[in-house]
């Protein structure tokens, strides 16, 4: 069977380096135990893989390994951190290049009532987009929920400045880290209070994981109760992290191989993998240009993770990422789960999103370009 | 001299390992279920003021046995 070339990273990195593959197997077949729930062996295995994972990440983004709450996937860890935060009658500002997952629970918790919202836009300027964020700032307003970088343009947004804009103020900062973590060198000293993010993209792990990192000083009210293997005794949910956040069985296997992919990330240095992917996007770029009806969205100016976002003349980003899955390549299109960015963007029918990994390389490229070129023979 | 203390958090408990393996105190763990529910007691052959600093300066939340 021929494997596609696979250019939809920033929905979920493909294929995994062999260390995942090798960790989730190990986990599955040595350390079979539910850890925190046994004082055998195979509990105690699985408790020191979790912890292993635990300090893995704290020492990549610079927090206590305590701080690190294992999730389903970043969705998940920003419900967390926006429903653990956000009390009745807060005011919250996110940006207008938010995906669904930080929009939508936003949004629920206005419609029912609970919080206001500002939406900020992004501009090509950083200065002007963290100014949008200090203009919406309001007495009630408690926190500002921003992604490092868009899921649609791979813009980076001026977190380090918006971080400091809200210690300032004394808002609670809270990070989309989807599209940023294990691309950009992000640590907890940016100033983050809670730094969400997939396992699955950046950091090389598998689907079913993500992290909610924090840097101890905020609150958080959890979104289930359950068992946590600890003060069993107890009808109360333990106020301690991460096992506050963390009722019921964690994904054992899953963040053992996310533990191994952060370390493959750190082994490989994501400068360097940063750096591989950002070319395969400038030749994709190069070769866009010279088609007269390509449209590449990207402004001049602004910064940029590995992603280009673009739509081909009159053809839909449906059509064309139809023509091309059916040629081999597996590309993003439509609206990416993040309609207030194509609405900034003007892109009602979305976009053909192009996301590399440091799995490929420029020939897989030069094979995607003949083929965008192949709708006009 | 051994000291005693339990430590109700599973992720706390791994970090007393490591942090008992780093500075070399000897220390055997069992888990067990006291009053408040299942926890790990730690015997340390190590003397009590010093093993409760060293659990303090880390934050490692414990309990005396």
């Amino acid at each position: 069977m021929q494997m596609p070339v696979y250019f939809d990273n920033a929905a979920t990195t493909y294929p995994k380096p062999p260390a995942v593959l090798n960790a989730m197997q190990q986990a599955l077949r040595l350390a079979g135990g539910n850890p925190g729930r046994g004082g055998h062996v195979l509990s105690r295995r699985a408790g020191t893989a979790v912890y292993h994972a635990r300090e893995t990440a704290a020492a990549l983004f610079g927090a206590e390994p305590e701080h690190v709450v294992f999730t389903q996937n970043c969705t998940h860890a920003l419900n967390l951190a926006i429903r653990g935060t956000l009390r009745s009658g807060d005011h919250v500002i996110i940006s207008s290049m938010e995906h669904n997952s930080v929009a939508r629970p936003v949004a629920a918790m206005a419609e029912a009532g609970i919080i206001t919202y500002s939406v900020a836009p992004v501009s090509a300027d950083d200065a002007e987009t963290v100014a949008a964020f200090r203009m919406r700032i309001r007495p009630n307003t408690r926190a500002v929920i921003c992604t490092l970088a868009s899921n649609v343009t791979g813009q980076i947004l001026p977190c380090r400045a918006i971080a400091a804009l809200c210690r300032e103020k004394g808002l609670i900062f809270i990070a989309d880290g989807a599209q940023g973590c294990g691309i950009l060198p992000v640590t907890m000293q940016d100033g983050f209070h809670l730094l969400c993010t997939a396992g699955h993209k950046g950091l090389y792990g598998v689907m079913g994981t993500g992290m909610l990192i924090s840097d101890g000083t905020v609150p958080l009210r959890p979104l289930m109760q359950g068992g946590t293997g600890t003060q069993s005794a107890s009808l109360q949910q333990p106020a301690e992290l991460p096992e506050a956040l963390e009722a019921g069985t964690v994904n054992v296997p899953g963040i053992a191989a996310l533990d191994a992919g952060m370390q493959w990330l750190v082994r490989q240095g994501a400068a360097r993998i940063y750096a591989h992917e950002s070319a395969l996007c400038d030749l994709l770029i190069d070769g866009l240009r010279k088609m007269p009806d390509a449209e590449i969205y990207r402004t001049a100016g602004a910064k940029y993770v590995p992603v280009v976002s673009f739509t081909l003349g009159r053809e839909t980003p449906d059509e064309t990422a139809t023509r091309l899955a059916a040629a081999g390549f597996c590309v993003r299109a439509g609206l990416q789960c993040a309609p207030l960015a194509h609405e900034t963007l003007g892109t009602a029918h979305g976009t053909v999103r192009f996301s590399p990994s440091a799995m490929n390389h420029p020939q897989q490229v030069r094979a995607f370009l003949r083929q965008l070129n192949m709708r006009r023979v | 001299m051994e000291t005693y203390f339990t430590v109700g958090s599973e992720t706390y408990a791994e970090k007393t390992y490591r942090l008992l393996g780093r500075y070399r105190y000897p220390y055997r763990v069992t888990k067990v279920t006291g009053t408040s529910g299942c926890a790990y007691r730690f015997r340390v052959s190590a003397p009590a003021d010093e093993i409760f600093s060293l659990l303090t300066a880390h934050g490692i939340p414990y309990q005396r046995v």
